[in-house]
């Protein structure tokens, strides 16, 4: 198949000692990252993009993409240790996990999870040579109708699965698209909101207002409180018995399918894939009573999921142009920086680049097995570090990172307001993910209605007349249904009671 | 009118406030949008979406007010319960305005040394062997990274004197 000949030369160009040292920095970072409770992924990718501003485009993407799926690795190494989950994707892994930990089976969970993440990972890579080509092909279906009701799929998904509010989800992605508004007109070019200000005319930039959402508030939220000492559990043999082994087969390919096929979904997220799996062992379990008490299915499930979703989300991004989490509006925002625009052309226009970041991930893949088990002790002793020193530390990078994009001090204290403003939505349960995915979508939201209602002489009736908006728009009705809907509702709301993607 | 001081906030009322602001919020961006093009025979103009958005913003607020405002009596969860403190926070902000103003004063190396020498300390009161060895890391270590190899320009002092110095 041409897929696989592209991705076999984009594997020989991501195994150069160049592209390879890249994803190596990203799978320290990225599990750095996943083990400090308090950075999560979003904040992580945000703090570090500028550092990528004077790499090569495939360099800088390799990096960053291998620190976003990096995450989900180094998350499990607290959520099993000490209890305390690393990032959102990880919290039902301490479920069982850090049971097993309790009964002196760490090294196993740690194993396995690894084991699992890896395989869940690799095969939603593979997933992505497979379908990169005909889901591409299938996008340059896409008119300004398409994208529009496509979007909006994504819109109306993150709103029902975002936090325990649906109100509030709403208020929030409706503030990211209020944040799009100021600077120039997408369509006209002229200046909108801008109230006079010079440094408005480019609007909010979008990785300062993360990085103060995200990475600011985390502080505020942790500074709150006086940290205490954490007891870590003690970690003996990293090797899973063939007993462990035997048992987990199952579920990671249970998982593995699951976290793939919710990967392609925007708006859903690696956590919501970890709990899903984690529901779906517990429903086949022939003791379900032993989830909570140290199962390995419960770590193996999920683990396997979260990485799969992590890797297989990219794919609507690289074929699409539509992020399906934060993390991944992150990564957009980094293609678009690097004057490259994710979507149906990318693979023609950028077909090298693409493939070869592809490959990366399975080498990445490869690198994160084998840093997180025999260095899990190294991981560990960051978590010694005081928090007080890490406070600091975040603030001066974030500050590095905001004042880097256009050497002003103005976005420095865009990041600090909007720390401030992050913070408050947290006080008051207003989930923050549906934001990022609403600043990043927002502009190109405005743009393809605009741009339809421009076609049509003004009639909305365009969104229902090709098969594949009115699709996407049947979907966008009956997510939001199914989300208003008490009993979906509740049930989801016990899946998801965690915020997704911080 | 019984007084509230911040350990005694509660969540609710710091909602509805944050509702409020966003009402408002909802209405600056509809009066700003009256004030373009709403739409022409080309289509949609500037003023569409700020319309929309903005109009969009009021309604939700308004609607979420109504549960809101009942909570008020009857929710007592606090933004600041038990074991957490405010004052941490209000010292952290403050932390952060003055690092914002002497970073674009003094420059990047200078301010960032002053902050990591002084905030792990109010926070966590660490020890000075843990802390000027980070201090000086973070400041003009990272400078040097970021400036020699990554190419990452930082601020640099507003006084000659201190600019001479490199600083």
């Amino acid at each position: 198949m041409h897929e696989l000949s592209q991705f076999g030369a984009g594997l020989l160009t991501a195994l150069e000692p160049a592209n390879l040292l890249y994803a190596f920095l990203g799978c320290v970072i990225g599990t750095l990252v996943g083990v400090l409770p308090g950075v999560g992924p979003v904040a992580g990718i945000a703090i570090l993009l500028p550092i990528t501003f004077g790499m090569e485009p495939s360099g800088a993407l390799i990096m960053l993409a291998a620190i976003y799926y990096g995450t989900m690795y180094g998350g499990t190494i607290t959520s099993v240790l000490i209890n305390v989950p690393g990032e959102s994707a990880s919290v039902v892994t301490a479920i069982d996990g850090y049971q097993m930990a309790q009964q002196g089976k760490a090294g196993q969970a740690l194993s396995i999870a690894a084991l699992g993440s890896f395989f869940g990972g690799c095969v939603a890579t593979l997933g992505i040579v497979l379908l990169a080509g005909p889901l591409s092909q299938l996008g340059l279906l896409f008119g300004p109708p398409e994208f529009f009701t496509l979007i909006l799929v994504g819109f109306s998904l993150l709103i029902g699965l975002a936090g325990n509010s649906i109100s509030k989800a709403i208020i929030s992605a409706v503030f990211g698209l209020a944040l799009t508004l100021p600077g120039l007109d997408p369509m006209v070019g002229m200046p909108r909101l801008t109230f006079d200000q010079i440094s408005l005319m480019d609007g909010f930039g979008f990785v300062p207002v993360l990085m103060g959402l995200f990475g600011i508030s985390e502080i505020l939220v942790n500074i709150e409180s006086a940290r205490k000492t954490l007891v870590m559990a003690p970690i003996s043999s990293l090797f899973p018995g063939k007993h462990e082994l035997k048992v987990s087969i199952a579920p990671v390919l249970r998982g593995t399918a699951l976290g793939f096929f919710i990967g392609l979904i925007p708006g859903l997220g690696a956590a919501t894939s970890s709990f899903a799996a984690y529901a779906l062992e517990r429903r086949v379990a022939k003791d379900p009573t032993r989830f909570g008490k140290g199962a390995i299915e419960g770590v193996a499930g999920p683990e396997a999921a979260n990485n799969a979703t992590a890797n297989a989300s990219l794919l609507p991004l690289l074929a699409l142009g539509i992020p399906g989490s934060a993390s991944v509006a992150l990564l957009m925002g980094a293609f678009l920086m690097n004057g490259i625009t994710p979507g149906p052309f990318l693979f023609r226009d950028h077909g090298d680049l693409v493939w070869t970041l592809i490959a990366s991930m399975i080498v990445g893949n490869f690198i994160l097995l084998a840093l997180n088990l025999p260095l899990v002790g190294l991981w560990t002793k960051v978590l010694s570090i005081p928090y007080g020193v890490l406070f600091a530390l975040i603030v001066v990078f974030a500050t590095i990172g905001s004042y880097a994009i256009n050497s002003s001090m103005i976005d420095v204290a865009v990041m600090f307001a909007f720390g401030v403003v992050g913070y408050v939505f947290r006080k008051v349960d207003i989930p923050l993910a549906p934001i990022a995915l609403t600043l990043v979508l927002g502009p190109q939201f405005e743009q393809s209605l605009r741009q339809s209602l421009v076609l049509s002489n003004g009639d909305i009736g365009i969104f229902f007349r090709g098969p594949i908006s009115i699709t996407l728009v049947i979907v966008a009705v009956v997510s939001v249904f199914l989300s208003a809907w008490q009993p979906v509702g509740k049930a989801v709301k016990m899946i998801k009671e965690q915020d997704s993607e911080v | 009118m019984r007084r509230t001081s911040i350990k005694s906030l509660r969540v609710p009322q710091l909602y509805l406030g944050v509702l409020v602001v966003l009402i408002m919020l909802g209405g600056l961006l509809v009066e700003q949008g009256l004030g373009l093009k709403y739409y022409d025979r080309f289509g949609p103009g500037a003023g569409f979406f700020p319309v929309w958005i903005g109009g969009m913003l009021i309604v939700v607020a308004l609607v979420a007010m109504i549960p809101t405002i009942t909570e008020l009596r009857s929710s007592q969860a606090l933004v600041f319960p038990p074991g957490s403190s405010a004052w941490r926070v209000i010292v952290m902000l403050a932390s952060l305005a003055i690092l914002w103003w002497a970073v674009d004063m003094f420059g990047f190396r200078l301010a960032v040394l002053v902050y990591m020498l002084t905030i792990p300390i109010l926070i966590a009161r660490l020890p000075l062997i843990i802390i000027v060895p980070t201090a000086l890391a973070a400041s003009f270590g990272a400078a040097y990274v970021f400036e020699t190899w990554l190419l990452v320009r930082l601020p640099e002092a507003q006084f000659p004197a201190l600019a001479a110095l490199g600083l």
